[in-house]
């Protein structure tokens, strides 16, 4: 029988909510009517400065999404990678300077080819790009091993001047970084996995903190129209955070509020 | 046509079919809805399957050009090659269960993942010696708790005080529990935003403005 799945409605409401109040807000921004302010974000600010570094070393710029294929819970991190690939990518055409990008995924390689291919286009710089830039190191199916010592492998080889890594990374991400530092690389790491996120703080010069990887492409674009959307997304969590209070209080009080939120 | 080709069509796609998704999701007794949720979760099984054909063709490339080029390391590219061909023969051949297969995947994968493995432990170490210094309170604070948690871990801690072990379980518990789930509802409110703005086509990541 046609129904409402138990315990749904208010998440889907919030989720509507959500949707369109990021529509408005777009809306808005378009019209030059709301323009939000996005905090500072230092690791951001420096990517211009690695691969600046990287050329004035006469060294190669390294990026990674991770060893996680698109899909799955690793969609949303990969889609910010990939972002922040393009921008990295950008820049890398303008500056005339090596870019490598490594892959774990064979599922992320038809992405980043394309990105590659576009963002080098769109400079003009179209006879810089080769698929060579792509280096693929092993499926992590069953282990990210072979990524990780590939990636070691390239770096002892190369030694790049610049390491970026953004994207969904497992146990990999302090091999990597760790050998990135001890090879003098400059290197900017992010991550929304939280396990990882205490190694790629400790390790790397800058580190994206979860929710950050998000705001890469409203940051580096400064476009007022995905700012607003951040701007919504910060205001859910507002009002969750309010929601959590009042729902401790009146747990506390006895208040039967949670059997209605729980519909 | 490239614009709708390579932008709009592929928007289409995913806005059908993260609304499937979440119809399925919050929907109940509606079989054709159920039925056409599952097929495009089986779907993404074929895709990667193919998407593991392509990965090993591209690594063969890889290979074949730097051995051709005879780059640093060519000889190691040609072992590969030679592993990688014999591999996709005997497994296609006489099955993964072979005892030649079985041999080289417990003789060579095994033992490399394991050392592969051993090697984080190291890099954790170093990682830790070469950046806990003390210059600020916080990093008192990381190096206090730092230790407090390895004393309750380790069975020396327990020797030297009985209650190290439960000041490490609270500092398991109550602040980084705590401080764990508060990350988790940001990054989650964090992932919906990602994927509503590209919805909308809003977001510039995956589906570029041309």
């Amino acid at each position: 029988m046609f129904g409402i799945a138990k315990g749904v409605i208010v998440p889907s409401l919030w989720l509507l909510f959500s949707a369109i109040g990021s529509f408005i807000g777009f809306r808005l921004a378009r019209q030059g009517k709301f323009k939000p302010q996005i905090r500072r974000i230092e690791a951001l600010e420096h990517i211009d400065e690695a691969i600046g570094r990287s050329m004035e070393m006469g060294k190669s710029v390294h990026f990674t999404a991770g060893y996680a294929p698109i899909g799955g819970k690793n969609t949303s991190m990969m889609i910010a990678a990939m972002t922040a690939l393009n921008y990295v990518a950008e820049k890398c055409a303008q500056l005339y300077q090596k870019l490598v990008v490594t892959a774990g995924s064979p599922t992320t390689i038809p992405i980043i080819e394309d990105i590659l291919e576009e963002a080098y286009i769109s400079q003009g710089e179209s006879e810089l790009y080769n698929p060579a830039i792509v280096q693929f190191f092993g499926d992590a199916k069953s282990s990210n091993r072979p990524f990780a010592m590939g990636v070691i492998g390239y770096f002892s080889r190369e030694k790049p001047g610049a390491n970026i890594m953004i994207g969904a990374y497992a146990s990999e991400s302090l091999t990597i970084a760790e050998v990135g530092a001890s090879i003098g690389a400059m290197q900017i790491g992010g991550t929304a996995r939280i396990s990882q996120i205490p190694y790629l703080f400790l390790v790397c010069d800058y580190c994206l903190i979860c929710e950050e990887i998000y705001s890469i492409s409203a940051y580096l674009s400064k476009d007022p129209a995905q700012t607003s959307s951040l701007y919504i997304g910060d205001l859910s969590k507002s009002l969750t955070v309010l929601l959590i209070i009042i729902g401790i209080i009146t747990t506390t009080l006895g208040l039967p509020i949670l059997e209605l939120l729980s519909m | 046509m490239s614009v709708i080709w390579r932008r709009d069509i592929p928007r289409v796609f995913m806005v059908f079919f993260v609304l499937l998704m979440v119809l399925d999701f919050n929907i109940t007794g509606v079989p054709i809805l159920k039925d056409t949720s599952n097929s495009a979760k089986g779907g993404i099984v074929v895709v990667t399957a193919f998407s593991q054909v392509l990965g090993a063709i591209i690594l063969m490339r890889h290979y074949f050009e730097s051995a051709k080029k005879r780059k640093p390391g060519w000889q190691v590219n040609v072992y590969g090659i030679v592993l990688f061909l014999f591999m996709v023969t005997i497994g296609i051949t006489y099955g993964v269960l072979h005892p030649w297969y079985q041999w080289v995947y417990n003789s060579m994968n095994v033992p490399l993942d394991i050392a592969g493995s051993s090697l984080l432990m190291v890099f954790i170490v170093s990682a830790g010696y070469r950046l806990f210094k003390i210059r600020n309170i916080e990093s008192v604070l990381i190096v206090v708790t730092l230790t407090l948690t390895i004393l309750s871990q380790v069975p020396l801690g327990e020797h030297l005080w009985r209650d190290f072990p439960l000041i490490g379980n609270w500092i398991e518990t109550v602040p980084t529990a705590g401080a764990y789930r508060g990350i988790m509802i940001t990054t989650a409110f964090g992932t919906i935003m990602l994927i509503i703005r590209s919805i909308l086509g809003i977001e510039e990541g995956l589906f570029r403005r041309v």
